[in-house]
């Protein structure tokens, strides 16, 4: 669907409810939802190639970067770390030699200045094909298509609509945003299941020593979310 | 880029229906809400240097701090112990380190920045450093102190700090002046090194000019009304409130997923 699709879809659904819109308040509703979707569900890729120069620690990414997906050397590809493994397998990584590039990991995702670090850093400046989940730009033509698979684009409306309908004030209102907001929720998990089986090994080295990951499990501050819903249980009981 | 004005009309388009609510109340519920938000979501990092100054022991950590993911002294990783371990062993110089809440401003024991607001020196490399805050503010505690100052280039003995900028290429970090102008320092060489996880920038006037990633517009914006209709009488709008507070966390819940159980940082 263009730009104007789904606008018009949009425009109609609220027509039902009595709702009107100017054109640019669907549109910038639209282009948040389209970006919060891409950003969920991952479902935008884009392939970059750049070059690592020699002795560099760190690269920075482009401005639409999100997560990496996969990184390549020729026909070698880099594997994804955190810099905690780092730490366990070198404790002086970041003043070690430089040496072919076998690991690598994010840090800034969704700020001014996102970058990838490598270990080991390169001895000699190494050209690397990177595939990464985007944050897409926003649409501002008519014609302009979301990045997604046609056949998700309506849950692009869907949170476009529960937002338009949050507005409003009433009970009605507010209960058929919340059941569009989790009819958007059920179908954003369609599409992610989509996207990690179109890469499934996005997770694959979450291996059996990952100590790391045991570790931020065990730490309580690095789950606030099941914290809070741990408390809230509490409260109710 | 989002930035602070698209959101604030998100805000009041929302809050048209409702009782007239100020700008500035909207900025300090949006100010909490990305507090909140960055929190639960535990996405954004930060990265900051710490220059080290001989026999300091105590460096309070930067404002958006929330969790420290690691920590390296002089480009070796530093261990992380409890408060009450520290006694427990005695190293020669940084090999472990325990955070903690500044509270005890009358103590002897004085944060780094202190030392800042009375030695500050007409150098332009440390009229960069930050002189803040200190009360409630995080602080990190080395075991032991470094025995050396670090090495900051473009000064000989840095006044102690913390640099923050855009970091470029091999130890180096650089930041715009105000014209500007780009510099270079060289920064990690006895010095300290923290990642963490950050609080995004946060709004003190409608008439800033932050920037936000466009990700977070509609959350940020969610997590604003879910505390500004929440004051409402109106139970609708209560109810109202509730969902938005839905949707922020429910976006939060998924980066905090992707941050905990993928090698993403």
């Amino acid at each position: 669907m263009q730009l104007i699709d789904l606008r018009t879809l949009l425009t109609r659904l609220l027509d039902e409810d009595g709702i009107f819109r100017t054109t640019d308040v669907l549109n910038m509703t639209l282009n948040s939802s389209y970006q919060l979707v891409a950003l969920l569900s991952q479902g935008v890729e884009l392939t970059h190639s750049f070059t690592l120069g020699a002795n560099e620690l760190f690269r920075f990414m482009p401005d639409d970067f999100f997560v990496p997906i996969s990184l390549w050397t020729g026909t070698t590809r880099l594997s994804p770390v955190r810099s905690a493994d780092l730490d366990l397998l070198n404790i002086d990584w970041l003043s070690a030699a430089s040496d072919t590039p076998v690991y690598y990991f994010m840090h800034g995702s969704l700020t001014p200045s996102a970058t990838l670090w490598f270990y080991p850093r390169p001895t000699v400046s190494t050209r690397l094909r990177m595939t990464y989940a985007a944050m897409p730009n926003k649409m501002t033509a008519d014609t302009d298509i979301p990045r997604l698979p046609a056949e998700h684009h309506y849950t692009i409306a869907k949170l476009a609509y529960a937002w338009e309908l949050l507005k409003e004030r009433g009970f009605v209102f507010a209960g058929k945003a919340l059941r569009t907001f989790n009819d958007f929720v059920t179908d954003l998990n369609l599409l992610q299941q989509t996207v990690y089986k179109r890469t499934p090994d996005r997770d694959w080295l979450m291996m059996p020593w990952d100590a790391e990951a045991v570790r931020r499990k065990l730490f309580a501050f690095e789950q606030p979310i099941a914290a809070a819903a741990g408390a809230d249980a509490g409260d109710l009981k | 880029m989002s930035d602070l004005a698209t959101i604030l009309d998100m805000c009041q388009l929302q809050l048209r229906e409702t009782p007239i609510v100020s700008t500035d109340d909207i900025i300090r519920w949006l100010e909490t809400g990305v507090r909140r938000f960055c929190l639960r979501a535990r996405w954004l990092d930060g990265l900051v240097i710490i220059p080290a100054k001989a026999n300091c022991a105590i460096y309070l950590l930067p404002g958006n701090h929330i969790a420290t993911t690691s920590v390296y002294y002089n480009e070796t990783k530093l261990q992380r112990c409890n408060n009450v371990d520290a006694q427990l062993v005695s190293p020669t110089g940084p090999v472990y380190y325990y955070e903690d809440d500044w509270q005890d401003e009358a103590s002897q024991a004085a944060p780094a920045e202190f030392a800042i607001q009375i030695s500050l020196e007409p150098l332009w490399a440390l009229q960069q450093m930050h002189a803040q805050n200190t009360l409630g503010r995080r602080t990190v505690t080395f075991v032991a102190a470094p025995t050396v100052d670090g090495n900051v280039s473009g000064c000989g003995s840095p006044t102690i700090g913390m640099l923050e900028g855009q970091v470029t290429s091999v130890d180096l970090l650089y930041w715009p002046d105000g014209d500007g102008i780009v510099y270079a320092l060289d920064t990690t060489e006895y010095n300290f090194l923290v990642f963490y996880k950050a609080i995004d920038v946060l709004p003190y006037s409608a008439t800033d000019t932050i920037n936000w990633s466009d990700g977070f517009d509609m959350v940020y914006s969610a997590a604003a009304l879910n505390l500004a209709l929440g004051t409402e009488d109106d139970e609708y709008d209560r109810y109202r409130a509730w969902i938005y507070g839905n949707i922020s966390d429910s976006v939060a819940a998924m980066l905090n997923s992707m941050s905990i159980n993928r090698k993403l940082s």
